[in-house]
């Protein structure tokens, strides 16, 4: 029997690789400890500095389950969706109850924030290679066997999951680690057309976090340019002169057939939906979409009688109301509210100049799940849209797709340098628990 | 498998997939229909549905001993103490969020509901005004239930005689400021 090396597979070296940032990244988080209690005089321990707030509360749910709130108290738990907390509750039932609801909550995201980075990168290594995509002639198209190609890769990416700014939430007792996670595994699934699987992920990740219903919206997308270009390959395949333009030069015929055929008409978007509805695996993959918030839904209606709980109660947290999106960014951005809301007002304008990119570069379902998830929060506040921006994945692939482009990588290794200075100066502010993160 | 077992089993395959389909629609539809019928208290409504209330008076706590003489601070002190008397927590709209000295009035109306635990003929609402700021003659207006129980323009104590109301049923004192403010400090409804 012929034996495999292992370590010869791109896999085992994504792994590795991804693995060596991992803990070099995580190992700077507890350095971090260290000195924010030298500069501070606490003694803080390393599960404290990094939970507070909300981790708090996903302390409390996953010891305690959902209940009621107090008469002293309006913000109940149920705002809190439910994936993240059982997942918890499993794995501290497997250590019999022993290990620190804390450290059970960081070891979940690590491995969730761990397991979303490899198959982000195996997405963008298919990506890279599909020429349809990429704007490399066919002689060009990555090997991903190469090693250089893996590490360079690797290295932007896994910076970027593990030590840019703002992913600390990643490995605390937050849902944005294993939120990244499904919505990274559902575009995989989705670039390997495996639509039910992507569905079963979207309904995970919409019972991690409301927002992840909106990945229907992403699976739309999908479907509809696997529509097209399954209608571009027919059609180049039957048409005798287009025969000799797919021997001589196949991705740009069918680079000049996507195009053609990506005119959005009625009649186009008619034939789309009869093919979704004469295709069940698509249908129901549609229509797995949302079904984790629909299952907490029911929950909440035996719960506390309103299956809408996790949203109204959104009012004991937010009482000011504007207009939403434009009046929200209208008077963050011209710092008529807090300082702190200025800056995220015009991060968000920043994120939507790359999400606007990302349509450029052809990321269609990514950029359009990121332009929605985006527009909920703005629907009644700037107010913590830092997290709720990296926790939706998506701008991380953009930001990913920026760096990638630069040839020089000096300067690429002085962009992750300063990303990973700018987490660290906010890893300390996240320890001193300052408002300006939230 | 033969060509005509493979093609039975994609129908049947086929077949359960939209048996699936419609399971799932039919689930979503009934949590829509949830949606529109909740099945909630009615402190629980007029707060986070409605946003009727301002405060978060608890479950069941809208309810009224008549003759329960209540202050319209928050829970806590200035110093983030809690208060050791009974607190007005059922105002609705037209109250400033911030209550240490009191209740100000903010809007052209004011409002408090009231639950009571016993039916009344007739009875009092009593009210002491810690400040007022008129810019009109016509002062403020006080309505029980839209019935105009009297009106006051300076501040001190206020007693009203009101009209009937039916226990268990939500009533609601309305002070119609119009262009003038006023500093409530404590407010309490009794039956003769």
């Amino acid at each position: 029997m012929q034996k495999v090396d292992i370590r010869k597979s791109s896999n085992y070296k994504i792994f590795m690789y991804l693995l060596a940032i991992f803990i070099l990244s995580r190992l700077m988080m507890a350095i971090m400890v260290l000195v924010y209690n030298s500069i501070m005089g606490t003694n803080h321990s390393f599960a404290y500095l990094m939970n507070p707030w909300d981790a708090k509360r996903y302390q409390f749910i996953i010891e305690n389950g959902y209940t009621y709130p107090l008469d002293t108290d309006p913000q109940a738990n149920w705002a809190f969706f439910p994936l993240y907390v059982i997942v918890c509750q499993l794995v501290q039932l497997l250590t019999f109850w022993k290990l620190d609801t804390f450290w059970v909550g960081m070891i979940v995201s690590n491995i969730c924030i761990f397991v979303g980075a490899f198959f982000g990168l195996k997405y963008i290594f298919n990506r890279n290679n599909n020429d349809l995509y990429n704007e490399y002639s066919s002689a060009q198209v990555h090997n991903i066997s190469d090693s250089d190609y893996i590490s360079k890769n690797t290295i932007i990416w896994g910076s970027l999951l593990f030590a840019a700014p703002y992913m600390f939430y990643c490995s605390s007792t937050y849902t944005e680690a294993m939120f990244i996670m499904f919505i990274a595994l559902f575009f995989y699934f989705c670039q390997q057309k495996k639509y039910v699987v992507a569905g079963i992920m979207s309904a995970a990740a919409s019972a991690t976090r409301i927002v992840g219903c909106m990945l229907v919206f992403a699976l739309i997308v999908e479907l509809y340019l696997d529509f097209v270009k399954s209608k571009a390959i027919s059609s180049t395949k039957f048409t005798f002169a287009s025969k000799s333009i797919l021997k001589s030069n196949s991705s740009s015929a069918l680079k000049s057939k996507d195009t053609a055929s990506s005119k959005l008409s009625f009649y186009e978007i008619k034939k789309f939906l009869y093919q979704i509805f004469t295709t069940p695996k698509h249908l129901i993959a549609i229509l797995l979409c949302p079904l984790g918030t629909f299952l907490y839904m029911t929950f909440l209606r035996f719960f506390c009688g309103d299956v809408f709980a996790f949203k109204h109660v959104q009012i004991a947290w937010r009482e000011d109301s504007y207009i939403p999106v434009i009046g929200v960014l209208w008077k963050a951005c011209t710092g008529q509210i807090e300082p702190r809301y200025t800056y995220m007002g015009w991060f968000c304008i920043g994120v939507f100049v790359v999400y606007g990119y990302m349509i450029y570069r052809k990321y269609y379902s990514m950029a359009v799940f990121g332009i929605v998830s985006l527009l909920i929060p703005l629907t009644s506040h700037v107010m913590s849209t830092c997290r709720f921006i990296v926790g939706s994945y998506v701008f991380l692939v953009g930001i990913y797709d920026l760096i990638n482009k630069i040839k020089n990588k000096f300067l690429i290794c002085i962009i992750i340098m300063t990303l990973a200075l700018i987490e660290l100066y906010l890893l300390f502010l996240w320890y001193n628990s300052d408002c300006w993160l939230m | 498998m033969d060509k005509n077992t493979h093609r039975a089993w994609a129908m049947q395959h086929k077949g359960i997939i939209y048996a699936a389909c419609l399971t799932l629609t039919l689930f979503y539809i009934i949590n829509i229909w949830w949606l529109f019928t909740p099945n909630v208290g009615i402190e629980y409504k007029m707060y986070y549905i409605t946003h009727e209330l301002s405060d978060w008076p608890g479950y069941g706590n809208l309810s009224y001993t008549l003759g329960t003489t209540e202050i319209c601070t928050g829970r806590w002190d200035k110093d983030g103490k809690p208060v050791d008397y009974a607190v007005c927590m059922r105002k609705g709209s037209g109250w400033e969020r911030n209550q240490n000295e009191g209740s100000k009035s903010c809007d052209k109306e004011s409002l408090i509901y009231y639950i009571p635990e016993e039916s009344s003929d007739n009875g009092t609402l009593t009210i002491q005004v810690k400040d007022i700021w008129c810019n009109n003659n016509e002062g403020i207006h006080v309505y029980v239930n839209d019935k105009k129980v009297g009106t006051f323009n300076t501040a001190g104590l206020h007693k009203f005689t009101t009209k009937s109301y039916e226990k268990d049923e939500l009533l609601y004192v309305k002070f119609d400021t119009g262009s003038n403010e006023f500093l409530l400090w404590s407010i309490c409804l009794d039956s003769f």
